[in-house]
């Protein structure tokens, strides 16, 4: 299974539960500021994890069931993903 | 991306996380037109351990005089504008323009020169740029300066406006860093740094304090008229303008004159963010303006003729 990372162009800012990150390759765009879930999830992400493992250190992090939050997980993974914030190795 | 996660994400940085992220930004502008810079002040200089901790308000840049426009062109590119263009008379050469980005909390001020070093400014920047290092700001390695040239910088800043309240006792705190933090080679290379830059005369109180009697001695090559004026002139209004009057000719006196009274409309509205609206609002605000401006000009100028007589008395 493919394992998320960190884009290796961006620059980065973060405090607890909130994470500022802005795209060195896309620096017409504005940065992006996660808070609370959005920064739980950009946090679990360590180049290690893949789809399920990000969603179950965040399910662990929160004491929900992973089930409940997979697809909210997933789907904002590939969000950040599409702006070139995290890829797929 | 879901609602619940949606909600979690916005483009509304606080000054904290916008200050290192704006390193970033004019690092990557800088390097993809290869244009050399180095980052002064701000958080660097906390990470140095010069500055105690402190929440900078804007980023500030020196840029290899060369390159200037380059880097404006760039910065210009990504939507970045200088805020409000100066036009007012300085006492010394205007050193940096400041840029604003409608969705950024902050400004960066985009430096060519540096006030208090004397020597041109692209022989300042070279012999700055032999002191380079680099420091992690935001994640990613920036170039600045080491410790020793960042002191000189630093305290230059103090020494411009040290009749400002505050001011001594920054520049104190400077001193007592400096002496627990340099050793003798890393004094001596201080010492090399200032005569190269021209900052002997303007640097003086501090080689003083470090220890440098033979460099504090020296001469310096440039005039250190102008900076006496600025060093000795915070909050003088007309400063600026009785200093540019003295540097005119008589011929030029009634145009600068007329602008020194009218200036633009954007720097009085910048001065004067509360002045109201339309014409009205704009003339009761120039009005004051020149209230203020007239009422300092005695002082602005006894502050040039002392600071000419000081000069000539080689002093």
């Amino acid at each position: 299974m493919a394992r998320w990372r960190h884009a290796d162009d961006v620059a980065l800012v973060s405090d607890v539960d909130r994470v500022a990150v802005l795209n060195l390759s896309r620096l017409d765009e504005p940065p992006v500021v996660l808070t609370g879930t959005a920064a739980a999830i950009w946090d679990a992400v360590d180049g290690a994890r893949d789809d399920e493992a990000v969603a179950s250190s965040v399910a662990d992090l929160y004491g929900v069931p992973v089930d409940e939050i997979r697809h909210e997980v997933l789907t904002f993974l590939q969000h950040l993903a599409s702006c070139r914030l995290l890829s797929r190795t | 991306m879901t609602a619940a996660t949606a909600g979690r994400t916005s483009h509304a940085l606080n000054l904290a996380e916008a200050i290192p992220l704006l390193h970033g930004l004019v690092d990557e502008v800088a390097r993809a037109l290869g244009v050399r810079v180095l980052f002064i002040k701000g958080p660097i200089l906390t990470a140095q351990g010069l500055r105690s901790t402190h929440q900078s308000v804007d980023v500030d840049v020196l840029v290899d005089p060369e390159r200037l426009s380059d880097l404006q062109q760039g910065l210009e590119r990504l939507g970045w504008a200088v805020r409000v263009p100066s036009t007012s008379a300085q006492v010394l050469p205007l050193h940096s323009a400041t840029y604003a980005h409608p969705v950024w909390p902050c400004e960066v001020d985009v430096h060519d020169r540096f006030p208090g070093f004397l020597a041109e400014p692209q022989a300042t920047f070279e012999a700055l740029w032999a002191h380079r290092t680099s420091a992690t700001v935001a994640g990613r390695e920036v170039p600045c300066l080491e410790p020793v040239a960042h002191f000189a910088i630093a305290c230059l800043h103090v020494l411009r406006d040290l009749g400002s309240p505050g001011k001594r006792d920054e520049l104190d705190r400077l001193v007592e860093v400096a002496k627990a933090m340099f050793d003798t080679d890393q004094r001596s290379r201080l010492g090399v740094l200032t005569a190269r830059t021209d900052s002997l005369g303007t640097l003086r109180p501090v080689l003083e304090a470090l220890g440098l009697p033979n460099l504090a001695s020296t001469t310096t090559v440039g005039d250190l008229t102008d900076w006496r004026v600025r060093a000795s002139s915070p909050g003088v209004r007309s400063v600026g303008w009785v200093a540019q009057l003295g540097r005119t000719p008589l011929r030029r006196w009634p145009a600068t004159l007329v602008h020194a009274l009218l200036l633009t409309e954007a720097e009085i509205r910048d001065a004067q963010p509360h002045a109201a609206r339309g014409r009205w609002g704009l003339l009761r605000a120039r009005l004051r303006r020149l209230g203020l401006g007239l009422r300092d000009v005695p002082r602005a100028c006894m502050i040039i003729r002392r600071a000419r007589r000081e000069s000539v008395a080689g002093r």
